[in-house]
């Protein structure tokens, strides 16, 4: 599920094409649309998971082993804010490329992937704290859940900063110009997709409950 | 081939013909990688099948023990469904597509050789399970608990890990078709001239992008279940066993169509051709196909109307609708050949025969339609009937059907007829006798997936006939086989366009260039070839005009 | 191209469609099974009986209708020369016909289908008889008089909180007592996986799943033994889950529900001094630990069961035991985990087979010398 980088157009397929289409969007951009239509089916059969479960369970919830608490961790907060703004950050970072400007795009990415770490850093310490807590990944249906989803959300993060990191590493040697740039569209689609999926995630296991 | 060692190629690289073939990233020979694969499983499958149908031709224990028969019908179910249909119809999606839609690749080249290498790869983690410690047994479905770690050994493992493996291989695969049907056309073939084998391989493309990604987070949730101490699916920590099944059905359901659309894009090719007609209401065709795909999505629980757990009214009713597109295509199939000038080659036998056994399948749907008479079926042999009848007189004819439409484009050989015919009289009269009998058995209370019955209830003459009947199936594929190894050895014979047909894959060489086209004709309807052999509806007062002719 | 001959291909047919029409015609034979469902015994089965006559009906005549046509098509319409038929694209009013029609069809079986449902779905407020089924792999337990918190309890193990609970011996299964002429509600539990609890002749089956509570309503009208078998895949002894359900006139009901109590009573009875202790464990239910186990003639025996398959129930069963030669059934089954002591009645010297009745395969030899 996490081949991310396999869709990424490091060559250029279109070449290939001697077929002409509507015009519109980049095949490339295309294929990575499709597959992010296919990641939100995935989280979309976790959320059904967990919303059928959280409705057989009324108040009763979060099923958690007796006297282990589920609180939310002021850490969490901060690493959404930092995952949230980051969306903000690549945006920036295109429309730079787009005007032309490579060390905009550069800088960009650069801040982008260094706000994934960050994120993913918090929530690896998030992790060790709930562990101490007695909230794990087997003995109740709440851990299984959470930490499936969560674990599953930064899997595709870590999947993300890489993607960035080959777009950085391309951007440094100067590979893209206000009109070859469409790698650098692709990644950030992934990485909008990724910021939502966290924010949704965010709202049903801390905030609604 | 006998002519290897004469090639000149053969002298001049270093590189063997294996190499060009492992590394190949030409859409026509991943297709025929995937064509071939998929008849090897389809038999890998078709002798579990027959080791079914040996042990329970007669009451007692013969030849399986229930332990290895919980085995067989697992992985026949599993084998016939993710590596003999999906890979096969991805075969020809991979194939036929880029050719009729004039374009000289997919989308994603090296992501389509990919999505093809993953499917050996899930299929040996899928069968090593047999060496080492036995395959799943909890049937292709795999419900939850049996399938947790308490009753099921690490062949349900090998299981989790080869379909998510094999789903991977579908998503990549879809994407690139549906970017290549999107991206790739050539000028003036717009999307309502786009062949129908086209759309119904686009719908099922879109139908897996949504599907497969669900079960994948199933398979995952089991396998956590399994093996990190998770509790989604087991009741007795907190979990819901029935989630299981709504999240497989959800992906199930789907499935089903994925397997099955293809095929009616293929007949919807093979019999305009050998009724010399166009299909019969093209837009109506394309209508249905993308309704079912939608109605598709909301039908899953009809599977679980005895669970007590679904709202039944809603499940019954979609069910019941989802039968009036398909009906609508039956209709049209029909009305094609109607004043048709029709040419019974095999490819045009096996598409007929699709229509007679498919209307059975599909008819049996209005029983399962209705919750009372679904309470009385439901995990009957008479479910065992009905699916095969789907996916067997209507998916497996359908291959077969392309087979021998498509092999002389992809080989530049014709499949001999004679003996194609001599395949389905075999197949079609194997394939009610095994299937037909079934129905009757479930009627009368025989669960499926049951190793033995007692001799006294009546279930042993038709249990006999449907093993004769699967026997009859398997000399039929014999048949086929010594077919296309007799016609490799022949001479190239076929030509460019040996069935007089219509689209763009009869318009370049067979087998094409690896490029494809040198040129393409001018595309001014979804008939391009018939425009350019026959005057073209741009040249409509040539052509005897049809009194209730829409367009 | 090779073209078959006419006559050939004409043959093939006729040989195809008269083997389909003895296959249907042999199949219609009386008391074997055909097409149409065994006669329904209940007042619910009767209502899907009568619907599936009717889809069937419907589905015969659709049937007809388009194999008609497409024979039709086949024969009238064989190529003959080369000329270009007539290019029809398309007819709006028979593809208008042909949506809405089927349309039509389809809803009304629907609102046949539910209002039949709503009938076989009824739950009573007071059911005259209350069953519980517990599914468990691969048996059935059925508990009668047991109380009102099984109505949601899933896990439950009918014994001393019921009247009396009723086990299978061997492969026959339990035998269901039921009244007939009143309203019985089934309540299905599973111990373990998921069955399915399948009266064929009911034309009705549920699932019995672990974590909840099914239950459905019948009123058996004829009388009658009739066999069930679970539906449901559960493992290796799915194909040999079996039950059967007599159905009997109240008074008779009655004066069997009442010896079943006394039975129940009598049955516990305290371990007797002075009995000679066999051990015997099982790990898996492929063999029992012990395959080979002694015990002096003349004594009374207490056959100490340790189960220690975490998996499913075993128990240990001497066959030919009992004075009138009879089994010495292992009653209660040891749960998963749990020790049980079975009483054995003083043994002639010999070889016995003991088996666990849930799984005839384990089996070991008690030799009584």
């Amino acid at each position: 599920m996490t081949a991310t980088t396999d869709v990424l157009p490091t060559d250029h397929p279109v070449e290939l094409a001697h077929g002409h289409g509507d015009g519109g969007i980049n095949t490339a951009l295309l294929g990575m649309l499709l597959f992010i239509a296919s990641e939100i089916m995935f989280f979309a059969g976790l959320f059904a998971a967990y919303f059928s479960v959280r409705a057989k369970y009324g108040s009763h919830w979060p099923a958690l082993p007796e006297g282990v608490e589920f609180a939310i961790n002021p850490l969490v907060i901060i690493a959404t804010l930092i995952l949230v703004s980051s969306s903000g950050v690549i945006q920036w970072g295109l429309w730079r490329i787009r005007k032309g400007d490579r060390r905009g795009l550069n800088r960009a990415f650069a801040l982008t992937m260094l706000m994934g770490l960050t994120f993913l850093a918090f929530q690896a310490t998030d992790y060790v704290l709930l562990a101490d807590e007695g909230i794990s990944l087997n003995g109740s249906i709440f851990g299984s859940l959470f930490f499936t989803m969560t674990g599953f959300h930064g899997a595709h993060v870590l999947g993300g900063v890489i993607g960035i990191g080959i777009i950085l590493s391309r951007g440094m040697t100067g590979q893209f110009s206000a009109r070859n740039h469409v790698a650098v569209e692709a990644v950030s689609a992934y990485w909008h997709f990724v910021d939502v999926v966290w924010i949704f995630l965010f709202l049903t296991l801390y905030i609604l409950r | 081939m006998a002519t290897t060692a004469l090639s000149p190629r053969a002298g001049a690289y270093p590189r063997s013909r294996v190499y060009e073939w492992l590394t190949t990233t030409d859409h026509k020979k991943i297709g025929i990688m995937y064509i071939t694969s998929a008849y090897i499983f389809f038999l890998i499958g078709g002798l579990m099948a027959l080791a079914i149908r040996t042990e329970l031709a007669a009451p007692g224990t013969q030849f399986l023990n229930p332990d290895i028969f919980n085995q067989a019908f697992t992985m026949h179910g599993t084998t016939m469904v993710f590596f003999f249909v999906m890979p096969m119809l991805a075969g020809f999606a991979n194939y036929i597509v880029p050719l009729q839609i004039g374009a000289a690749d997919m989308a994603f080249p090296r992501i389509n050789a990919l999505s093809f290498w993953i499917i050996p790869v899930s299929a040996l983690l899928l069968f090593s399970s047999f060496g080492l410690g036995g395959a799943a047994a909890g049937g292709w479905t795999s419900y939850t608990p049996l399938s947790e770690a308490k009753y099921a050994g690490i062949g349900q493992d090998f299981w989790l890990a080869g379909l998510l493996l094999n789903g991977v291989s579908s998503i990549l695969g879809a994407i690139n078709i549906l970017a290549t049907i999107f991206k790739l056309r050539a000028p003036g073939l717009t999307m309502l001239r786009l062949p129908i084998f086209v759309w119904t391989v686009l719908v099922t493309s879109v139908l897996l992008i949504f599907a497969v990604p669900v079960l994948a987070s199933g398979l995952v949730m089991l396998f956590i279940d399994r093996n990190y101490g998770g509790a989604f699916f087991d009741p007795a920590a907190g979990g819901d066993t029935v989630l299981w099944q709504h999240v497989f059905w959800f992906f199930g359901h789907p499935e089903v169509y994925i397997l099955i659309l293809p095929a009616f894009g293929i007949i919807s090719e093979v019999l305009p051709v050998f009724s010399r007609k166009p299909l019969f209401g093209y837009k109506a065709f394309v209508l249905a196909t993308v309704s079912i795909g939608v109605l598709g999505f909301g039908v899953w629980a009809h599977h679980m109307f005895t669970t007590g757990a679904v709202f039944l009214p809603f499940f019954s009713i979609t069910t019941f609708l989802i039968s009036v597109p398909t009906g609508v295509k039956m209709f049209n199939w029909i009305a094609t050949m109607w004043r048709g000038k029709l040419r019974f080659t095999t490819a045009m036998l096996f598409a007929v025969g699709f229509l007679a056994s498919f209307l059975i399948g599909g008819l049996d749907g209005a029983f399962s339609a209705s919750t009372p008479i679904d309470f009385a079926l439901q995990d009957t042999y008479w479910i065992v009937s009905h699916l095969h009848y789907v996916l067997f007189g209507g998916s497996a004819f359908g291959i077969m059907a392309a087979t021998y439409y498509w092999f002389p484009k992809m080989t530049g050989r014709f499949l001999d007829e004679r003996l194609g015919k001599v395949q389905f009289v075999i197949m079609f009269v194997g394939a009610h006798l095994t299937f037909f009998p079934m129905h009757l058995l479930g009627i009368s209370g025989m669960p499926r997936r049951i190793q033995d019955y007692a001799p006294n209830v009546g279930w042993q003459d038709l249990n006999l006939l449907a093993t004769i009947g699967s026997y009859l199936i398997g000399f039929g594929t014999l048949v086929l086989l010594w077919n296309m190894f007799v016609a490799l050895r022949g001479p190239r014979t076929a030509g460019d366009d040996p069935w007089d047909a219509n689209t763009l894959e009869w318009a370049t060489t067979s087998p094409p260039p690896s490029y494809n086209f040198d040129r393409l004709p001018e595309i001014r309807s979804e008939r391009p070839l018939f425009d350019l052999k026959h005057g073209g509806a741009g040249h409509a007062p040539a052509l005897p005009s049809g009194e209730g002719s829409q367009r | 191209m090779i073209r078959v001959p006419h006559r050939a291909r004409r043959s093939l047919k006729v040989f195809a469609v008269a083997a389909l029409v003895a296959l249907v015609a042999g199949a219609c034979q009386a008391d074997s099974p055909g097409i149409f469902p065994p006669a329904a015994v209940t007042q619910q089965g009767t209502l899907t009986q009568d619907l599936y006559t009717f889809v069937f009906a419907i589905a015969t005549a659709i049937f007809i209708l388009v194999e008609g046509l497409i024979v039709w098509a086949v024969l009238r319409y064989r190529r003959r020369d080369d000329r270009l038929p007539v290019q029809t694209h398309g007819n709006l009013i028979a593809e208008a016909a042909w949506t809405v029609i089927p349309a039509l069809i389809v809803i009304a079986l629907f609102l046949l289908s539910m209002q039949a449902q709503d009938k076989i779905e009824a739950k009573s407020a007071a059911p005259d008889v209350v069953v519980d089924v517990v599914g468990f792999q691969w048996q059935w337990t059925i508990g009668y008089g047991c109380p009102d918190s099984y109505e949601s309890a899933t896990n439950v193990q009918p014994g001393q909180d019921c009247d009396f609970a009723l086990t299978g011996a061997g492969k026959q299964g339990p035998d269901l007592h039921v009244p007939t002429g009143q309203t019985v509600r089934f309540r299905l539990h599973a111990a373990d996986v998921i069955h399915a609890f399948y009266v064929p002749r009911f034309l009705y089956k549920k699932d019995v799943i672990p974590g909840r509570v099914n239950s459905f309503e019948v009123v058996v009208e004829q009388p009658g033994t009739y066999a069930g078998q679970c539906a449901e895949l559960c493992g290796l002894g799915h194909g040999e889950m079996f039950l059967s359900l007599t159905a009997e006139d109240r008074g008779a009901y009655d004066a069997w529900y009442a010896a079943q109590v006394e039975g129940a009573k009598a049955t516990p009875a305290p371990t007797q001094a002075g009995a000679y202790e066999v051990h015997i464990s099982a790990t898996t239910a492929a063999a029992f630990d012990q395959t080979e186990v002694s015990a002096p003639a003349d004594t009374p025996l207490a056959i100490v069961f340790e189960n220690r398959d975490l998996t499913v129930q075993h128990n240990v069963t001497v066959l030919k035991a009992n004075p009138d030669g009879s089994d010495a059934i292992g009653l209660p089954f040891a749960q998963p985990g749990a020790t049980v002591t079975y009483q054995v009645p003083p043994l002639k010297a010999g070889a016995y087979t003991y088996i666990c009745t849930i799984h005839p395969n384990m089996t070991g030899t008690l030799a009584v010398q």
